[in-house]
């Protein structure tokens, strides 16, 4: 027994020495993704590897004292000439204790520093980096933190508890991690319940500190040439994470998310002539408004944008934009009603009035074109008599614009092929190119070509260079946009500041929302996408607006209910008219909350009786027993004199018929109770079936 | 004017890594309002989950818990001894695990047993140290259950009331030769009277239903005939045992010496079957048939001097008296002639040597 406890307390050291060094690599592999302190944390997940494998029983020493010492010396070099700050530094002298400790492992002392150190590293990586992959290292690290903080006390208690008594169970059983993981689970419901309810001193702004890389996005620049969209549509980074609210149904509406539009081309390049740009009259909640007519906010559709971070200050929405709220300085827009915004914050919402004209309102529409209008619009810098020619012989025939503009969209759609490779890369004309010769193309070949034809038929087009809405996320319900979803359409004007969007490209259509089956709304790729979509908005800035906003929401509710209840309520004439009122409102959750506890009962008491059956069945005692309470029912007593065989052939001349099953369960009796037999699952089926028969008797 | 808080029935403890877990949490709750930083927000919340989490788990722990104890008949003090402790676990499914029974009470000596795991629906026992460091009586009221599971953090602490009463007898030394030659002198006289001393009084002739345990064998072979032998009748003097060692203040520490001093001698009286009266003010104790009585009033009597009480008086003339007193404090008693002084300044130095005693 000494010997077999002198094991298990072995065995307990090395479980909790093994816990410290997963922790210790955690907080590693956390520090290494806040892609700042490569080398330091390398280094630690190196040692602590080593460390693990190669030096079963650490030693210190007078050795590490002198490291120790070195170190004290290289930390004010490391932080007032290496990395001149003191955050980094700090980080590499918990890094090299952590080191100093894995090698000095002997009491519990050493082993609660370690679990700080830790979680100091695990702080100062959190705050370098908020990334996704951060919360899945946050919720590793507090799995393993629980399991090395609970395991450690364990065994404290377990040393001071009676000597003889063995730990009951392994530390890396499985029951035990799954009360771990239990124990995290609700540790994780409780604080975030608890960081929804903290007060926010800020607006949940990260306070000028870097979130990540910025990615390049060419195409929303004051110039671009011919070509820059598709260099970023073989990217499927994110760009960014929009989430739709309509007061209609918008089902089948395709979303494009406007960006930069353009009106000059120079034949390679496009830009926008006019250099005027205004800005944007702001409230005092940071709203941006760009229009002074009055529109109805309940009718505007509310696009909530959480942008990556882009090296582009452009605004994205779907037109035509009215309202912009979010943390900008200040927002302009130029003539082709591009805006950009001065302070480039995570997230904004944009409100955009979306209205569908029908074909034939379009087609009835008379336009007369301004002259400054047409300078801008119908502008081509290179003539081709050639592209012109082929623009009149397309829309020949027909004086409507928009059935001029269709005829040009479809003319592109059939004839021309859409390619992201083997483009028409002409250094001269690279849009007769694409007409004239390889007749395949991106995009903004198409777009461009489009343009120009319609200039060439004396209609007023601009590009525009923006997203299209991306995969839809149904479970976090919102548009995934990455850069290959980077597009360009044509706008054009059909008078009284109407610019309508056509897509000449036949490029394949993203699955648009509600399209998804069931299954496939689960995928991995959404479901990280959905957790890390969470992330952002409802954890890095989750702001005391969000709060009041929430209680807003919950408040406003109850009184909309209150109301209606309360109108529905004061006609009827008498309390039951009331009653059967409050009854049709709410009878759901009347239903619910009456029958749920009863359903619960009734299941609790299936559970019961089934468990209560399953111990007849298995026990010989009880089984022997419900068998004598049966007979009993129907007027056989058992003799306390008589022996369970004399009864069994008692039973036998009086109910023949229940005679053998009354001597086959009494054999099953003896055999059970007095040889040590043990029942068979046919055994126990049968005395289940045995004791039913008897009831019918 | 003292204040006195409420004790209510669970109370937490902090431990010292709950209040550096707590201290900085508060840091990062502080940082985290100064900066406005989500991600440091998460972290003080996942902290403070942490801390509810560990309060909940503690509170289940402690609940259904239901503690015995029983303590022996006796207790010497300055003796280690040990209580049985009991813990019954009344709840269906969920263990209790990392308990320890402890009695803080002011008014009791500490007692503590850890228990690693209390099974669902069970119960688990074993025996905890004690030891009273003073004679006296000492009252249970209240006994405690205490955790630290699941974090170490806090100490959770569940309070039972207790209503025991335990006795504590005085200290018991082992007499030296010197002692015992002191106080028995005088004592003992031979007798020529048949008794069931220890003392030979003469052989005789075996009879019928004589015990074969008195055949004095040697002087059988000489004398070739059985012969059994006759002891001398107990002829020992009456000895009177006077306390006369009371202090000013109490308690005093030669008091406590001299009742120490008066129980080891009526120890000795009773294993050697020697006869005496210990008087005490208002009490007389006779060892010889039951040492309960003395030790319960030794265990319960604060010192004191109780004024007017009849002390008893030697009954013959031959009677040895035996006064004890101290040189620091007066004499209460009245002369009793023929008695003789024993100061306990005297004789302390030698009551070195405790003495286990079984009762």
């Amino acid at each position: 027994m000494k010997s077999a406890l002198a094991l298990d307390r072995n065995a307990m050291r090395a479980s909790l020495r093994l816990g410290v060094y997963l922790l210790v690599i955690t907080s590693g592999f956390a520090l290494l993704l806040s892609q700042k302190l490569y080398v330091s944390s390398s280094i630690l997940l190196v040692v602590s590897a080593v460390a693990f494998f190669f030096v079963p029983r650490p030693r210190g020493g007078p050795l590490w004292e002198v490291a120790s010492f070195l170190y004290l010396l290289f930390f004010f070099a490391d932080w007032f000439w290496i990395t001149k700050s003191l955050a980094p530094s700090l980080v590499h002298l918990f890094i090299f204790i952590m080191i100093n400790k894995l090698f000095n492992l002997e009491n519990d002392r050493d082993y609660y520093q370690i679990y700080l150190l830790t979680f100091l590293s695990m702080l100062a990586a959190s705050s370098l980096s908020v990334e996704i992959e951060m919360l899945y290292m946050i919720i590793l690290f507090v799995l393993l933190f629980v399991w090395n903080i609970m395991s450690i006390t364990l065994v404290k208690i377990w040393s001071k508890s009676d000597p003889a008594e063995p730990f009951p169970f392994s530390l890396f059983s499985a029951r035990y991690w799954g009360i771990i993981g239990f124990t995290g689970v609700v540790m994780i419901i409780f604080a975030l319940g608890i960081f929804f309810i903290l007060p926010r001193a800020q607006l949940g702004y990260f306070g000028g500190m870097k979130p990540g890389q910025t990615q390049h996005v060419s195409g929303f620049s004051q110039k671009v040439q011919l070509g820059d969209i598709a260099s970023i549509q073989e990217n499927t980074g994110e760009v960014m994470r929009i989430r739709v609210t309509s007061p209609q149904p918008l089902t089948g509406h395709r979303f494009y998310w406007r960006g930069s539009s353009f009106d000059r081309y120079d034949g390679r390049s496009w830009s926008t002539a006019s250099h005027l740009t205004s800005m944007l009259f702001q409230d005092a909640v940071s709203s941006f408004y760009l229009t002074g007519a009055d529109v109805d906010p309940n009718s505007l559709v509310k696009q909530e944008v959480y942008s990556k971070p882009i090296d582009s200050r452009v605004i994205f929405g779907q037109d035509r934009i009215v309202k912009l709220d979010g943390n900008f300085f200040a927002v302009s827009k130029n003539v082709n009603n591009t805006l950009l915004g001065m302070g480039n914050p995570e997230h904004y919402d944009v409100y955009s009035q979306i209205t569908t004209v029908s074909p034939g309102d379009l087609r009835s529409r008379r336009v007369a074109y301004p002259e400054n209008l047409k300078r801008y619009y119908t502008r081509i810098d290179v003539r081709n008599p050639r592209i012109e020619a082929l623009a009149n012989e397309i829309t020949r025939g027909s004086l409507n614009v928009y059935d001029r503009t269709m005829m040009v969209q479809h003319y592109l759609e059939k004839n021309y092929r859409y390619t992201t490779t083997n483009l028409p890369m002409s250094e001269v004309d690279p849009v007769s190119t694409f007409l004239f010769s390889k007749k395949m193309g991106h995009c903004e070949y198409f777009a461009t070509s489009m343009v120009i034809l319609l200039r060439y038929a004396g209609i007023p087009s601009r590009l525009v260079n923006g997203f299209l809405e991306g995969e839809y996320n149904e479970l976090g319900s919102f548009y995934v946009v990455r850069q290959s979803d980077a597009h360009t359409w044509a706008e054009v004007y059909f008078g009284n500041g109407l610019w309508v969007t056509f897509d000449p490209s036949p490029r394949d259509v993203v699955a648009s929302a509600g399209s998804a089956s069931f299954w496939k709304m689960f995928t991995p790729r959404k479901v990280l996408d959905s957790i890390s979509f969470f992330w952002d908005r409802y954890i890095l800035i989750f702001s005391a607006q969000d709060q009041l906003d929430i209680l807003s929401s919950v408040r406003d509710q109850y009184r909309e209910t209150n109301r209606k209840l309360r109108e529905k309520t004061r006609q009827a004439s008498s309390s039951t008219a009331r009653w059967r009122i409050v009854w049709e409102q709410h009878r759901r959750i009347i239903l619910f909350a009456g029958l749920a506890p009863l359903v619960f009962y009734l299941a609790n008491l299936f559970w019961k009786k089934r468990k209560w059956k399953l111990e007849v069945v298995r026990s010989p005692i009880l089984f022997y027993h419900q068998m004598l309470l049966r007979l009993q029912k129907k007027g056989l007593v058992k003799a306390p004199v008589a022996t369970p065989a004399e009864f069994a052939e008692l039973v036998s001349r009086t109910f023949p018929s229940a005679g053998g099953d009354v001597s086959s369960i009494t054999d099953l009796f003896y055999r059970a109770r007095f040889g040590n037999y043990k029942l068979s699952r046919e055994d126990q089926e049968f005395i289940e079936s045995a004791l039913l028969r008897l009831d019918t008797l | 004017m003292k204040l006195r808080l409420p004790r209510f029935a669970i109370a937490v403890e902090f431990t010292r890594e709950g209040m550096i877990f707590v201290l900085l949490s508060l840091a990062i709750g502080a940082a985290a309002v100064n900066t406005g930083n989500n991600v440091l927000y998460f972290i003080f919340s996942l902290m403070l989950g942490m801390i509810v989490v560990s309060g909940m788990t503690s509170r289940r722990m402690l609940q259904g818990l239901q503690p015995t104890v029983q303590f022996p008949d006796h207790f010497f003090s300055g003796v280690p001894n040990v209580c049985y402790v009991s813990v019954e676990n009344k709840k269906k499914r969920i263990p209790s695990v990392g308990i320890r029974f402890i009695i803080r009470d002011p008014g009791f000596t500490s007692v503590a047993r850890h228990f690693f795991y209390i099974p669902p629906r069970d119960h688990i026992s074993g025996y905890a140290r004690v030891l009273f460091a003073h004679r006296g009586v000492s009252h249970l009221r209240e006994m405690e259950l205490q955790t630290h599971v699941p974090f170490a953090f806090f100490l959770k602490i569940r309070r039972y009331f207790a209503n025991k009463t335990v006795r504590v007898y005085p200290r018991i030394y082992r007499l030296s030769e010197e002692i015992v030659t002191n106080i028995s002198e005088g004592l003992f006289r031979e007798s020529p009277y048949r008794g069931e001393s220890h003392q030979l009084l003469h052989l005789r002739d075996y009879m019928p239903m004589d015990s074969s345990k008195r055949i004095h064998w040697k002087a059988s072979a000489k004398a070739e005939k059985i012969l059994v032998k006759e002891y001398q009748k107990e002829q020992g003097r009456d000895l009177y045992f006077y306390f006369d060692c009371f202090a000013e203040k109490l308690p005093d520490d030669r008091v406590e010496t001299a009742i120490s001093f008066v129980a080891s001698i009526a120890f000795f009286f009773k294993e050697h079957e020697i006869d005496a009266r210990f008087i005490f003010p208002g009490n007389t104790f006779q060892p010889k048939e039951s040492i309960h009585p003395l030790l319960i009033y030794l265990a319960e009597w604060d010192g004191s001097y109780a004024e007017g009480e009849i002390l008893e008086k030697p009954s013959t003339t031959d009677a040895v008296a035996l006064q004890l007193c101290s040189r620091a404090f007066p004499s209460r008693l009245p002369a009793v002639s023929g008695t003789r002084t024993l100061f306990i300044e005297d004789w302390q130095h030698l009551l070195v040597e405790e003495r286990v005693v079984q009762i």
